[in-house]
C-alpha cells in the first residue's frame, strides 16, 4: 500500500465516512497524517458509549466532550466541504423520559456552539447535516437556520433532524437546491418562510415536521418532495409546477390542494378530505395510492388516463366493512392504460367482492393489464379463486400473476388455490409467496412451502 | 467553353452587321438579336452546371470511403500488450472503457498493438474481464452489484495492482470500487491493525506518534 500514489490514497482516506476512521489512520505513517489534512469531510458522530461513558462519573473526566472534538477537527482541515455531525442510533432512541438531562453538551443545534466554527468553513461548505439529541433540544428554540443563512453562501444540501427551529432572521439562501427536516418543531406556520427564502430548492423532504397549520409548499424548481404530514394541520397544499416525484402521506387534513401538473411519481397515502383540489396529471405514471375510501378517492381525483403502474393499499385493515365497493371494471374505466397493477395488503379485500361481469367492452378495456401483484388473505377461498379466474378470462394479455398468501392462512387451502390457479391457467407465469405484517416477504420456491 | 466564345463571336459578328442595316430591317434585326442572345446565357448555364455535376461527384467519392468502414459489421478489435509481453485481444468498446485507451485510439495511435508497460499480464488480465462484464450488461444493474461484489473479493496485492492500472488505465467506475474496497477494510480497525493489513511501516518514531495521540484523544478514549 506504500507504493500507492497519494492521489489514490487521498481518494481511499476521502471513503472512509468516519472521522474517528481517518484520525485512526493519521496514526499509522507519517504519508497518512499529512494526506489527512486534504480530506475534506468531517463525519462526527456520537455513539452511545461515549454518551454513557461521558455521564458515570467515573470515566467522566477522562472523555473529550463532542463539541470539543468537532471544534478541534475543523481546525485541522484546510478546506471543509461537507460536515455530517450527530448522535447514533441507539442515542435517538432514549425518551425524553427516561433520562433528565439538563446538560448541553449534546445540544449540537445550539447556536453558540455552532457560531464558534461555522464561520471558519463556511466558504468551502456545501454539504450540512445535523442530527441532534432530542432529549437535549426539544426544550430549546434555536436559531442556527438564521445563522446558517448568513454565512454559508455556497451550501446546497441541509440536512436537521430532531430539532426546534425558528425561522426568525432566515435570509434568502438562493443555491440551496436539498432540504431535509425530519422531526423538526418549525415556527413557520404556513411555510412562508421557507417559500420564500429557498426559491432554488429541486428536493425537499419534510418528515414530521410539526407546529404547522396550513403549511403550503410553493416552489417552482421544485422536482422531488417527500412530505409526512400530522393531523394536527387544517389544510396542505402543494403548488409545484415542475414537481416529478411526490410522497405525500397526510391523515384527515380538511383541505388537499395538489397542483403539479409534471407529475410522473405518485405516492399518496389520506385517509380522508373533506375537500380535494387537485389539478390535472398529464404525465403521471406511476402511481401507489393509499386510503379509507379508495373509490372516492378514484372517482374524484383526475388521475389521468396516462397511468401505467398502479398500486393501492388501505390506511387501516380494521375499517373494511365501511368501505364502499367498488370492482376491477370501474378501476380499469378510471384507468385504461395500466399494464402493472398491484394490491398491498387489505386492499385485495375490497376489490374481491364485486366479480366482474364477462363482455367484450369489458375485455377490451382491460387489454392493456400485463401482470398482477397481489397480497391475498383468503377469508373465503371460493370467492377469491373466482376472482382470480375471471380477471384472467376478462384479460387476454396478462401474463404474470405474482400472488402473496398470508402465513396464517391453512396450508391446504394454500396448496389448493395454488395447484387450481396452475391447472387452470398453465400459460400465465406464477410467483407464489407468503406475507405477514411485521415480518419480510418470501417467496415460495416450487412447492417448497 | 469553346461553344460560349463562339456564341459571344457570333452575338458580336451580328451585332456588327445588324449596324449596317438599314432603318427599314431594323424590327426584323432585333428578334434575330434576340435570338442569338439566348445562346450565349445558354452556353454559359451549361457550362456551370457540367462545373456543379463534377463537384457533386468529387465530394461524393470523398465521402464513400468513411461510409464504407461505418457499414462494416464485424466489431474492431484492438490488441494491448502487457509489461511482461503477453498479447490480449478486445473488442473496441470494451478498450474504450479506459479513457486513456479511448484517447489514444481517438488520436489515431492506436493501429498496432497498445503497449501498456506498467500492468502485468495478470492484472490485464482482470482489469479486461471487469470491463467485458460491465459493457455486456450495462443496463442490468443489480447484476452488475453482485459481479463487483464477487470479483473484488481477492487478496491485497492483486487488490492494489488493479487500483495502480485502473489509475494508469484511468477506468473511473474500477477506481471507485477499488477504492471504496480498501476504504471498507480500514474501517473500524486501530492503527496497529490498519499498518497489518496495509504491510505498512511505522515511520514514526515513539514520541512523534505519541504527539499524534495527543492530538486526536478522544479516538482512543
Amino acid at each position: 500500500m506504500d507504493d500507492l500514489p497519494p492521489p489514490l490514497i487521498l481518494d481511499v482516506l476521502s471513503r472512509l465516512g468516519d472521522s474517528a476512521d481517518l484520525a485512526r489512520c493519521r496514526v499509522a505513517s507519517k504519508t497518512f497524517n499529512s494526506l489527512s489534512r486534504d480530506i475534506r469531510s468531517i463525519n462526527l458522530h456520537c455513539s452511545f458509549d461515549r454518551y454513557a461513558k461521558s455521564r458515570c462519573p467515573l470515566t467522566r473526566s477522562s472523555i473529550t466532550p463532542f463539541k470539543t472534538i468537532l471544534k478541534n477537527l475543523v481546525s485541522e482541515l484546510r478546506i471543509v466541504e461537507s460536515v455530517t455531525i450527530g448522535i447514533d442510533k441507539p442515542l435517538r432512541t432514549v425518551s425524553y423520559d427516561d433520562v433528565e438531562d439538563e446538560d448541553d453538551d449534546l445540544y449540537l443545534t445550539e447556536v453558540n456552539f455552532v457560531g464558534e466554527w461555522l464561520p471558519k468553513v463556511s466558504d468551502g461548505l456545501t454539504s450540512f447535516s445535523i442530527s441532534d439529541f432530542w432529549v437535549q433540544s426539544c426544550w430549546r428554540r434555536s436559531e442556527v437556520l438564521s445563522l446558517i443563512s448568513s454565512y454559508c453562501h455556497k451550501l446546497a444540501e441541509l440536512q436537521i433532524r430532531n430539532a426546534w427551529l425558528s425561522v426568525d432572521g432566515l435570509k434568502p439562501m438562493p443555491k440551496l437546491s436539498k432540504l431535509t427536516l425530519e422531526y423538526i418543531r418549525l415556527d413557520d406556520e404556513d411555510l412562508n418562510k421557507v417559500n420564500e427564502s429557498f426559491p432554488g430548492l429541486q428536493v425537499l423532504n419534510l418528515i414530521g415536521v410539526g407546529g404547522l397549520k396550513d403549511p403550503k409548499i410553493h416552489l417552482l424548481q421544485l422536482k422531488a418532495c417527500r412530505w409526512t404530514v400530522s393531523n394536527a394541520v387544517y389544510s396542505v397544499t402543494i403548488v409545484a409546477p415542475n414537481l416529478v416525484k411526490l410522497k405525500l402521506k397526510c391523515v384527515r387534513p380538511r383541505a388537499l390542494v395538489i397542483e403539479t401538473p409534471s407529475l410522473a411519481d405518485l405516492h399518496l397515502s389520506v385517509e380522508e378530505a373533506s375537500s380535494f383540489k387537485v389539478e390535472e396529471f398529464v404525465n403521471l405514471t406511476n402511481l401507489h395510492l393509499e386510503s379509507l375510501d379508495l373509490r372516492r378517492l378514484l372517482c374524484s381525483l383526475p388521475f389521468g388516463k396516462t397511468v401505467k403502474n398502479l398500486k393501492l393499499g388501505l390506511t387501516k385493515s380494521s375499517e373494511l366493512m365501511g368501505v364502499s365497493k367498488f370492482g376491477f371494471e370501474s378501476l380499469f374505466s378510471v384507468f385504461p392504460n395500466v399494464s402493472s397493477l398491484t394490491f398491498t395488503p387489505w386492499a385485495w379485500s375490497v376489490f374481491e367482492m364485486y366479480i366482474c361481469p364477462e363482455g367484450d367492452e369489458i375485455r377490451s378495456r382491460m387489454k392493456g393489464l400485463k401482470e398482477i401483484t397481489a397480497y391475498l388473505e383468503i377469508h373465503d377461498f371460493e370467492t377469491t379463486l373466482s376472482c382470480i379466474f375471471s380477471i384472467l378470462d376478462n384479460c387476454s394479455n396478462l401474463f404474470e400473476m405474482k400472488l402473496f398468501i398470508h402465513r396464517d392462512v391453512v396450508f391446504h387451502v394454500t396448496s389448493t388455490l395454488i395447484s387450481r390457479c396452475m391447472t387452470r391457467h398453465p400459460r400465465v407465469i406464477w410467483r407464489w409467496g407468503m406475507w405477514k405484517e411485521g415480518t419480510e416477504d418470501a417467496w415460495i420456491l416450487d412447492g417448497v412451502l | 467553353m469553346l461553344y460560349a466564345i463562339f456564341g459571344v463571336q457570333t452575338f458580336l459578328q451580328r451585332d456588327l452587321e445588324l449596324r449596317n442595316l438599314s432603318l427599314f430591317n431594323r424590327r426584323k434585326g432585333f428578334s434575330y438579336l434576340f435570338q442569338k442572345s439566348l445562346l450565349f446565357p445558354f452556353s454559359i448555364s451549361f457550362f456551370l452546371s457540367q462545373g456543379f455535376i463534377y463537384l457533386f461527384l468529387l465530394s461524393s467519392r470523398k465521402s464513400s470511403s468513411p461510409a464504407a468502414i461505418m457499414s462494416s459489421s464485424s466489431p474492431k478489435m484492438i490488441t494491448l500488450q502487457s509489461s511482461d509481453g503477453e498479447t490480449f485481444e478486445v473488442e473496441e468498446a470494451v478498450a474504450m472503457e479506459s479513457r486513456t485507451i479511448k484517447h489514444m485510439i481517438e488520436d489515431d495511435c492506436a493501429n498496432s498493438s497498445i503497449p501498456i508497460p506498467n500492468v502485468t499480464s495478470n492484472t490485464l488480465t482482470k482489469v479486461i474481464e471487469y470491463c467485458k462484464k460491465h459493457v455486456e450488461a450495462k443496463s442490468d444493474e443489480e447484476g452488475l452489484k453482485s459481479f463487483d461484489a464477487e470479483f473484488m473479493k481477492i487478496d491485497k496485492d492483486t487488490l492494489y495492482d488493479l487500483l495502480m492500472a485502473s489509475n494508469y488505465l484511468d477506468i473511473k467506475s474500477l477506481l471507485d470500487l477499488g477504492c471504496q474496497t480498501v476504504a471498507d477494510k480500514i474501517k473500524g480497525k486501530n492503527p496497529e491493525e490498519i499498518r497489518k493489513e496495509f504491510g505498512i511501516k511505522n515511520d514514526f518514531t515513539p514520541e512523534e506518534e505519541e504527539e499524534i495521540r495527543k492530538e486526536s484523544p478522544w479516538v482512543f478514549d
